[in-house]
């Protein structure tokens, strides 16, 4: 049963299959990963099937670390200066980390978006058509000739393209919220001493405010856009960004970390828009 | 669509008779509106109509609330719509009225060290490493293209060192290779602009890997050139050739990879009336005619290794 080999191209806007509360760090992709055993590969080679997750498994953590590096390089010189110039009249830290660890969660998982995505799949697709022609050399009943056939390459192609197209959005997911948790520790090591600064102010009973931007702003900027001090700002466009987070649902969007010092990692799981997962796994994988 | 390198700030004050207190009230009010979601892309489209009538619009973005917040925030939420490609010429509008704004604050002198300190040009690069070629992102790219244009365009010495610590240089190469004219046009521009930089100049001469890039690069533009003359195209990539010309190292090895069509008549209508690239060219071919001065004995030729750049 050959089917023709599809071309992997997608037009279409796809809806984020998963949310963020979705990918456990602790357990890798694996479990996020459905093979389509209806594939005809998968049919006539059921030992193909067992190689399949672990390398791809193997296919995110070689893209991972540089990947996840870049994407927070450039978050936090971004988010730091953005949110020091934006918080520099304000007193109140949990106000002002709450604004930079929401900040940083969004932008942080855009990039790491965009940089992986397009090199991680050209990645699955090579590497898993090695892996599988490594595998069916290696089976008795299967010639090298018989490999060679169009038939057999065709088909091979179309496994390839249909599991990558599969895995891709969990693999890159899965790289996304490393680089996204690992960016959050650094952001709040970075803004350590602002944050200090007004704890400081405050038990000595003064207000926290940057004396040189005040006076920028009385001098240059009209009354009206005047960040003002003391007052508490309009945080909409931060809200915003904790609304949603690029590449995921928004449905389980962790809180925001506003009184609490920690990430509230014990939120409750929420397996949503995907079927097909076990979810014992998963949120057994869960508790830290 | 609006090519916005090249085109000056007009100096109308921005305060002074009551209309202008009246404008002026608009303008801070749509930069207020920036901050909702609901309001922003309104305020997006009426202040990027402002942008070059109001001399401090761009400290008013950036030291305003959440201002520079909300357009990364408009940056990074079409990143979805990048890769798999779907993005609509809505999306591309939206977005593009924001990096417009960001130009504005990267051509202001009194904004342009924060924006790059703060690193905002590497979220347009997604953008740049594009390669659809349907209009909303040829005018996506073109419009990034727009904000680093801006930059260079300032002449600072700190626009060109930020720009060598990224990969803005193979970015454009590319653009130059497979863009649309007007895009292959303004990433010439770049480049011509890190080249007339004497750091920039020295970087891509530093290595041969880095000039033959550039030279096959101009090569290919060169020959695309002769099939589908674009005198203003034409005149950028004459002026990198001369730049070039201008490092030692790169001279002699320019004298082996020059093509031919700038030598010959290929381009004589073109140039016919346009004397600058006409000087530039004569300059050029000065230059490659001109032994070894004995300055360029003092540097040993890193450049020119036993391989020679092949010939185009």
């Amino acid at each position: 049963p050959v089917q023709q080999p599809v071309v992997t191209q997608t037009t279409q806007p796809c809806t984020p299959q998963f949310s963020y509360m979705d990918i456990n760090l602790n357990t890798g992709v694996m479990p996020l990963i459905t093979v389509n055993e209806n594939l005809p590969l998968l049919i006539q080679f059921p030992q193909v099937k067992n190689v399949i997750k672990p390398f791809i498994q193997t296919a995110v953590n070689e893209l991972l670390k540089p990947g996840v590096e870049r994407s927070i390089k450039i978050t936090l010189m971004t988010v730091e200066h953005i949110i020091k110039k934006d918080f520099a009249l304000e007193g109140d830290e949990t106000r002002m980390r709450s604004a930079a660890q929401q900040m940083t969660r969004n932008m942080t998982a855009g990039m790491a978006l965009i940089t992986c995505r397009e090199p991680l799949l050209v990645s699955l697709v090579d590497k898993l058509k090695t892996t599988i022609n490594t595998v069916l050399q290696k089976l008795p009943v299967v010639s090298a000739q018989y490999i060679s056939t169009t038939q057999m390459k065709d088909m091979i192609e179309y496994a390839v393209n249909t599991i990558s197209q599969d895995a891709i959005e969990a693999c890159v997911a899965f790289i996304q919220k490393t680089a996204v948790e690992d960016a959050l520790v650094e952001i709040d090591k970075r803004l350590a001493s602002e944050y200090e600064i007004r704890k400081q102010a405050r038990a000595e009973g003064r207000l926290h405010k940057d004396t040189n931007v005040l006076a920028y702003f009385h001098e240059r900027m009209p009354e009206q856009i005047r960040i003002k001090t003391g007052s508490s700002q309009f945080n909409v466009v931060y809200e915003e960004f904790g609304r949603y987070i690029p590449g995921f649902s928004t449905t389980g969007m962790p809180s925001a970390p506003s009184v609490s010092s920690e990430m509230q990692q014990s939120t409750p799981l929420r397996i949503t828009n995907f079927s097909g997962i076990n979810t014992d796994e998963l949120c057994s994988g869960f508790k830290r | 669509m609006s090519l916005n390198v090249g085109m000056p700030l007009s100096n109308v004050q921005s305060s002074g008779s009551s209309q202008n207190a009246l404008e002026m009230n608009k303008i801070c009010q749509w930069i207020l509106e920036l901050n909702h979601p609901d309001t922003r892309e309104n305020a997006l489209l009426e202040l990027s109509k402002k942008r070059e009538v109001v001399t401090d619009l761009a400290p008013m973005l950036w030291n305003s609330f959440g201002t520079i917040a909300a357009l990364l925030q408009e940056i990074v939420s079409i990143y979805p719509a990048i890769n798999p490609p779907h993005l609509t010429a809505h999306q591309s509008n939206r977005v593009c009225n924001a990096l417009a704004l960001l130009q504005c604050v990267a051509s202001h002198q009194d904004t342009r060290s924060a924006f790059l300190q703060a690193h905002i040009p590497l979220w347009l690069y997604p953008f740049l490493h594009t390669g659809c070629k349907t209009r909303p992102f040829e005018y996506l790219r073109l419009t990034s293209l727009g904000v680093i244009g801006a930059l260079v365009k300032t002449d600072e010495q700190e626009v060109i060192n930020f720009l060598l610590t990224t990969e803005i240089i193979p970015l454009c190469l590319r653009i130059m290779e497979t863009g649309s004219e007007l895009s292959k046009t303004v990433a010439t521009f770049i480049l011509q602009k890190i080249l007339l930089d004497e750091t920039g100049l020295s970087y891509i001469c530093q290595t041969y890997e880095r000039f033959s890039h550039v030279a096959m690069i101009l090569g290919k533009m060169v020959l695309q050139l002769s099939k589908e003359q674009s005198g203003r195209l034409l005149k950028h990539v004459v002026r990198c050739y001369l730049r070039l010309s201008d490092n030692p190292r790169a001279k002699e090895a320019l004298r082996q990879c020059l093509p031919d069509q700038l030598k010959d008549t290929t381009f004589q209508n073109v140039l016919k009336d346009d004397t600058s690239t006409k000087r530039w060219l004569q300059q050029l071919f000065k230059n490659l005619e001109a032994p070894a001065t004995s300055n360029n004995q003092q540097q040993p030729s890193l450049m020119i290794q036993p391989q020679q750049p092949r010939n185009l």
